[in-house]
C-alpha cells in the first residue's frame, strides 16, 4: 500500500480525490448496504446501515459520508458490523408504529429485512394511504423518515415539497404543512418515487404489478428538451415510463407529463382508420382509397390551379424523416415552395435572429452549459412549466451558486429565485436589452478582444446608443433605471453568460429584434462560442428544431440552405429528381390568408391543430372552410379535422421509428414501443406512400433509409448522421462526417457567419401597444401540467391536475374592475372575444393579463390578433390589448 | 382567516363600498420582528418566537406568510414550528395548566394528576377543551422538585398538588366563565 492508497475488505484500492468509503468500495465492487443513500446527492448519513470498520477510528464510521484517506484498512463486513445493521434495521421494527409491508411488494427495505433475517410485520389493518394526487401515493405506515424524498425533491428537483414534523419517534414525513399530496406543491417529477427504499411513496400506475414484456428506450414526445425513456410494455400497451439514468439530457430525471402522461396513446377516441369527407359526415376508407384520392386531388388541383396553389404544414411533433419528406414531396413532385413548419408560429423569429446575427439559426450551447455557468439570463420564457427537467437543472444551478437574471412581465417561479427580475411590458425586450448593452458598455463591463476578433458593427453600435435615454426606456419597459443599470452590472461583473430564452421573445412582431438584440448581449460579453454561456433557446415541441432543420421552411431546403445555391441545386437535381423553384414560398400565415382569399387551393397539415393554436382563430377556420381539399394526419379528430377531406390515423410518439431533434441540436433515435393502433401509421410512410402513388420512384424501407439521403442533401449539417451512429445519447448537429463527434459548442472558433452582427435596432410598439379602450395587455402561454394545445394531455389523468384555463390577473386590477376570484369575465380584444374564468394572481403584473391555450373551448386565440413580424411571419402571442368585464349571464 | 394578514389600509368589497380596516398590530409585530432580522432564513426561530407572541399560536397561515417572506419552503418552516414543543400549532386557552411530569414530581403523583385532569375535561395533553377555556400541557422537569408534585396554573407554579386540588382550580375557571 503506498501513499496514494487504502485497504477495503484487504483489497488495495487507489484513493481518488474527495471520494467517500462507500464509493470507493463500489470500485472494488464491495455493496455497502445503505437506506438513505443515493449516488450524485449530498449523503445524508441517517440510516446507520452502511456502517464500517477503520483501523482510524474508534468507533464505525459512516461510508457514505466519510472521505477515504491513505492508510485506511476498511471492514465492511464483520460480525459485530453485520449484527450492528441487525439491530438497527430492527428498530424499524419495533417501534410503537411498525413499518409494514406495503403492498408485499419487493423494495428495497425488504430485500434488507430478509438480508437480516428479519420478518416484516405484514399487516392488511387499512392504513391512512394519502391516495389523493392522481399519479402519486404515500403510505405513512411504511415511511422510515430517512429523507430521501425529501433530498431528491431538493436536489433534483427543487421543490421542497417534504417536511419532516415533530420529532425523535413522533417525525414523520410532511407535505408542506400537513397538506395532502396533491394539495402540496409538488409537480409530480417522480424523483422521489425512484428513491424511496420501503415504498412509502409510489407512482399509483406502477402499483399495476402486470410484467413488462419488453422495455423500450426511446425520446420523450412532449417539449423540446428531448428527455430519454424506458418504456414498459405489455401487450401492446405502455404500462409505464421510466427515465434512462444516464441520458445526457435528463440524467435519470422526467416530468409529470414525460413520465407519467402517456395514456392518451391508448385512448378509446384515437383515430384507427382512414376518413374521407362525404357532406357534412366523414365516412371510413381503406389507406389505398384514401392514397388515390389524396394522389388524384393534389394532381388536379395543381393542373388547374398551378404549384403554387398547394401547400403543406409539416409538423414538429412528427420525426425529421417526417417532416423531410413532406417538403421533399411538395417541392421535388408538386414544385412548390409552400412549406412551413409550425415553428413559424413559435420560434421561428428565434432560427431567424440566430441565423441572421450568428450564421446558425439554432442554440449556440448546450443544456451542459447550465451546470458550468456562472451566471445565467433567463429572458422570455418559463423553464419551471414548459421546459421542466431544463427548469429543474436551471433552479438547482442557482441553489448551487449560479447567478440569475429574470426578464419577464411574469413573476415566474424562478424569478422567485432569481437575483434581479426585470419585470417589462409586454413587448419591450428590444429597448430594454438596448439599456442592458448601453450601460454595460458605458461601465467598459465587455469583452472587447473577443469584440475585435470576432465581432462587427461596433463603432455604429455604440454610436446608435448613445443617442438611447435610458429614463425613456424605463418609462416604456416600465422598469427602473437603477434595476436597469443592477442587471447590466451583475452580468457584466461575471461577462460569459448564458442566455436562455424563449417565446417571450419570439412572438411579438419585434419577435426577431427581440433575438437579435438579445444576442448583441451575448456578443458584448463574450458568451457566444464559449463553455457555460451563450445563447439558449428553449424550443417548445419535441422536434420542432429538426423540422425547421429538415426544410420545413419556405425559403430553405434541409440544412438552411437557400433554394437558389446553384450546387445544391445541382445535388437536388439528382438525389430528388427534380428541383423547387428559385424563389420562396409562403409561410403559414401567408397560406392561411391566401386560403382564405382563394389562392391557395389545397393544404396538407400533418399533425397540427392550427384551429386552436394559431392566432386569430376566427379567420382561420374561414381559410380553412374556403379550401377545396385539405388533408390532416393527426392522433384525434381535432378542431381542424372539421375542415378536413381526407384524414389521415397517425402513429404517436411511442409508436413509431425515426428522429426527433432537441433544443440543443441533439439527434436522438426514437424507437416504436407499442405499435400503433388500428390502422394508424408513421407520417412518413403515408407520404413515402402517396409519393409512390403520384409516380415518384420512393422505396424508402425504414427511416433509417431517409436519413442517410439527408446527410447526402445536406452535408454540412448532417453529413456524419446515420441511424448506426444514434445510440444512446445520439449526435449533437453541426456533424458533417462520420467520424466527426457532434457539436456541443457552435462558434467555437469563429461566427458560422464569418463575423458576428451587432444589431441597431430600436423600440417600435406594436400594434397592440397604447390602444385606446383596451387598457389590458394579454399574453397567452402554458401550463406545466398541459402540452400545447392539451390534445394529448387531456386524454390523461393530467386532466384531474389542472381542469380548465384560467385567466390570470393581479388582485388590484381584479378589485378595479369588480372581478372576483373564480369569477366568469368576458375577455375582449379587436379581434374576437371570449368568456373564461379569472383567477386572483401576483404572479402577473398590475395592467396584464395571463391566459392558457390548452382547452378549446377557451377559444383563447380568438383574442390573438392577426399581427406577425414582419421578418420571421411570427404572430404576435405575447402582447394583445384586451379588454374586460364580468360575465353577468 | 383573511383579516389576519391584511396589510391593505382599506379594502373594497365587491359591491364597491369602501371601510376603513386598520392594520393589524400582531401582523406588525411580526413584520418588525422580520425587517429586523433582514428578512434572513436562518433567522426563522427568532421569528416564529415573534409569531408565536403576537398571536398565541402559530397558525397555518401565520406559517405560511413567515415561508413567504423568508423565501423558504413551508415544509421547512413547519417542520422547525412542530420540532420545538414551545411552539405552538393550536390556539391556547383562556387558562393553561402545565403539570410537571419530571422525575421527582412524576414519583409524588404527577402522572395522576394528569389523567385526573384528562379525564375530567375530556382531552388529551397538549390540547385545549372544545370551549376554549383551558389548555392542558406537561412539562419535564420545571426546577420546583422541593415542593412535587408541582403544577402551572397560568404562570404560577403551585406546589403539593394533588387531584383534588388541581380539579378545584379548574372548577373554579370554569365557574368564572359562566
Amino acid at each position: 500500500m503506498n501513499s496514494q492508497q487504502a485497504k477495503i475488505n484487504g483489497q488495495i484500492v487507489n484513493i481518488q480525490d474527495g471520494e467517500t468509503i462507500l464509493q470507493a468500495a463500489k470500485r472494488l465492487g464491495i455493496e455497502i448496504p445503505t437506506l438513505c443513500y443515493s449516488e450524485g446527492m449530498h449523503p445524508e448519513g441517517g440510516c446507520r446501515m452502511c456502517l464500517v470498520e477503520s483501523n482510524q477510528k474508534s468507533l464505525p464510521v459512516g461510508a457514505c459520508h466519510t472521505p477515504i484517506q491513505a492508510g485506511m484498512e476498511i471492514q465492511t463486513h464483520t460480525p459485530k458490523l453485520e449484527a450492528l445493521r441487525r439491530d438497527i434495521l430492527s428498530l424499524y421494527l419495533d417501534d410503537e408504529q411498525p413499518v409494514f409491508q406495503g403492498n408485499g411488494k419487493e423494495t428495497k427495505f425488504t430485500g434488507l429485512l430478509q438480508d437480516y433475517q428479519l420478518k416484516p410485520i405484514s399487516d392488511s389493518q387499512a392504513v391512512k394511504v394519502d391516495n389523493s394526487h392522481p399519479y402519486l401515493s404515500f403510505n405513512p405506515d411504511t415511511c422510515i423518515t430517512c429523507r430521501l424524498c425529501l433530498n431528491a425533491c431538493e436536489q433534483i428537483q427543487g421543490q421542497f415539497v417534504y417536511g419532516i414534523s415533530g420529532r425523535g419517534s413522533e417525525s414523520r414525513l410532511v407535505f408542506g404543512a400537513e397538506e395532502s399530496f396533491a394539495d402540496s406543491p409538488c409537480v409530480a417529477c417522480g424523483a422521489c418515487v425512484d428513491l424511496c427504499p420501503t415504498g412509502a411513496i409510489t407512482d399509483r400506475d406502477r402499483l399495476n404489478l402486470t410484467p413488462a414484456d419488453s422495455v423500450t428506450e426511446t425520446v420523450c414526445g412532449y417539449c423540446g428538451v428531448g428527455c430519454r425513456l424506458e418504456v414498459e410494455s405489455a401487450q401492446g400497451k405502455v404500462l409505464r415510463i421510466n427515465p434512462v439514468e444516464d441520458a445526457v439530457v435528463n440524467q435519470g430525471h422526467l416530468c409529470v407529463k414525460g413520465r407519467y402522461a402517456h395514456s392518451y396513446h391508448h385512448s378509446s377516441d384515437r383515430l384507427t382508420q382512414p376518413l374521407k369527407r362525404v357532406g357534412e359526415e366523414f365516412q371510413p376508407i381503406s389507406w389505398d382509397e384514401a392514397l388515390d384520392l389524396i394522389a388524384e386531388k393534389l394532381l388536379t388541383i395543381k393542373a388547374d390551379y398551378g404549384a403554387d396553389a398547394l401547400g403543406a404544414f409539416s409538423s414538429s411533433r412528427s420525426t425529421n424523416e417526417a417532416a423531410y419528406l413532406l417538403q421533399k414531396l411538395f417541392r421535388s413532385l408538386i414544385k412548390t415552395n409552400n412549406v412551413d413548419c409550425c415553428a413559424r408560429v413559435c420560434h421561428s423569429s428565434t432560427a431567424l435572429g440566430l441565423r441572421t446575427v450568428t450564421g446558425a439559426g439554432a442554440a449556440s450551447a448546450s443544456y451542459v452549459d447550465i451546470e458550468k455557468a456562472k451566471c445565467i439570463v433567463i429572458a422570455g420564457a418559463n423553464p419551471t412549466e414548459a421546459h421542466p427537467v431544463v427548469g429543474a437543472r436551471i433552479k438547482q444551478a442557482v441553489l448551487n451558486g449560479a447567478r440569475l437574471v429574470v426578464i419577464d412581465p411574469r413573476r415566474i417561479e424562478l424569478a422567485e429565485y432569481a437575483d434581479i427580475h426585470l419585470q417589462l411590458l409586454p413587448g419591450t425586450n428590444v429597448p430594454l436589452f438596448n439599456a442592458l448593452a448601453k450601460v454595460l458598455i458605458a461601465e467598459d463591463l465587455i469583452d472587447r478582444d473577443y469584440l475585435n476578433e470576432r465581432v462587427e458593427g461596433f463603432e455604429e453600435f455604440c454610436t446608435f446608443l448613445n443617442n438611447l435615454s435610458l429614463e425613456e426606456i424605463a418609462s416604456i419597459t416600465t422598469v427602473e433605471t437603477n434595476l436597469i443599470c443592477e442587471a447590466a452590472r451583475l452580468i457584466g461583473s461575471y461577462g460569459q453568460t448564458l442566455f436562455v430564452h424563449g417565446l417571450g421573445l419570439s412572438e411579438l412582431t419585434q419577435g426577431t429584434a427581440s433575438v437579435m438584440t438579445l444576442c448583441n448581449l451575448g456578443m458584448l460579453t463574450g458568451s457566444i462560442g464559449r463553455e457555460g454561456a451563450g445563447m439558449l433557446p428553449l424550443r417548445g415541441q419535441n422536434n420542432v428544431q429538426g423540422n425547421a432543420d429538415m426544410g420545413g421552411m419556405p425559403n430553405l431546403i434541409t440544412g438552411y440552405q437557400p433554394l437558389n445555391n446553384p450546387e445544391l441545386r445541382q445535388r437536388l437535381e439528382s438525389l430528388w429528381g427534380g428541383v423547387p423553384p428559385e424563389e420562396p414560398g409562403l409561410t403559414i400565415p401567408e397560406m392561411i390568408d391566401a386560403a382564405a382569399r382563394g389562392d391557395i387551393h389545397a393544404l396538407w397539415i400533418q399533425g397540427e391543430d392550427v384551429v386552436q393554436s394559431d392566432n386569430n382563430e376566427t379567420h382561420v377556420r374561414e381559410a380553412l372552410s374556403n379550401l377545396d381539399f385539405l388533408v390532416v394526419q393527426e392522433l384525434f379528430f381535432s378542431e381542424t379535422c372539421q375542415y378536413a377531406h381526407v384524414i389521415l390515423p397517425a402513429a404517436a410518439a411511442l409508436e413509431q421509428e425515426g428522429t426527433f431533434t432537441n433544443g440543443e441540436r441533439r439527434i436522438q433515435h426514437v424507437r416504436p414501443a407499442v405499435p400503433p393502433p388500428g390502422e394508424a401509421r408513421p407520417d412518413w410512410e403515408a407520404i413515402r406512400d402517396v409519393a409512390v402513388k403520384i409516380g415518384a420512384n420512393w422505396n424508402y424501407q425504414n427511416p433509417g433509409e431517409v436519413m442517410d439521403e439527408i446527410a447526402q442533401v445536406a452535408p454540412n449539417f448532417f453529413g456524419g448522421v446515420s441511424y448506426t451512429r444514434l445510440k444512446g445519447d445520439g449526435l449533437q448537429w453541426p456533424c458533417p462526417s462520420s467520424d466527426h463527434p457532434g457539436t456541443v459548442t457552435v462558434h467555437a472558433e469563429h461566427f458560422i457567419r464569418g463575423k458576428g452582427q451587432l444589431v441597431t435596432i430600436d423600440y417600435i410598439p406594436s400594434p397592440e401597444h397604447g390602444v385606446a379602450g383596451y387598457p389590458f395587455l394579454l399574453i397567452t402561454g402554458r401550463l406545466l401540467e398541459h402540452y400545447n394545445v392539451g390534445t394529448m394531455t387531456r386524454r390523461t389523468p393530467n386532466q384531474e391536475l389542472v381542469t380548465e384555463d384560467v385567466l390570470e390577473i393581479h388582485p388590484a386590477d381584479a378589485n378595479r374592475e369588480h372581478i372576483a376570484d373564480g369569477e366568469p369575465v368576458n375577455l375582449e380584444s379587436r379581434w374576437g372575444s371570449t368568456t373564461v374564468k379569472a383567477k386572483h394572481s401576483r404572479r402577473i403584473a398590475p395592467n396584464t393579463l395571463f391566459l392558457s391555450f390548452h382547452y378549446p373551448e377557451t377559444h383563447t386565440n380568438r383574442i390573438t390578433g392577426p399581427h406577425l413580424d414582419p421578418k420571421s411571419k411570427c404572430p404576435q402571442y405575447k402582447a394583445v390589448a384586451v379588454r374586460l368585464q364580468p360575465n353577468k349571464s | 382567516m383573511q383579516s389576519i394578514l391584511t396589510e391593505t389600509k382599506t379594502s373594497r368589497s365587491q359591491t364597491g363600498n369602501s371601510k376603513k380596516n386598520t392594520v393589524d398590530r400582531r401582523l406588525k409585530a411580526l413584520n418588525i420582528a422580520i425587517k429586523r432580522n433582514q428578512y434572513h432564513q436562518d433567522a426563522l426561530i427568532e421569528i416564529l418566537h415573534k409569531a408565536q407572541e403576537s398571536y398565541g399560536y402559530l397558525e397555518p397561515e401565520i406559517l405560511e406568510y413567515i415561508a413567504r417572506q423568508l423565501k423558504l419552503p413551508l415544509s421547512r418552516v413547519y417542520g422547525v414550528a412542530t420540532f420545538y414543543h414551545l411552539f405552538s400549532l393550536k390556539p391556547s386557552g383562556v387558562h393553561s395548566c402545565v403539570v410537571c411530569l419530571g422525575t421527582a414530581c412524576y414519583v409524588k403523583g404527577g402522572g395522576k394528576i394528569t389523567s385526573a385532569i384528562e379525564e375530567k375535561l375530556g382531552i388529551h395533553a397538549g390540547e385545549t377543551t372544545s370551549d376554549n377555556q383551558v389548555s392542558l400541557m406537561t412539562a419535564r422537569c420545571i426546577g420546583a422538585c422541593g415542593i412535587a408534585p408541582a403544577v402551572v396554573f397560568d404562570g404560577n407554579v403551585t406546589g403539593k398538588q394533588d387531584p383534588e386540588t388541581v380539579l378545584q382550580q379548574i372548577k373554579a375557571w370554569q365557574s368564572e366563565a359562566e
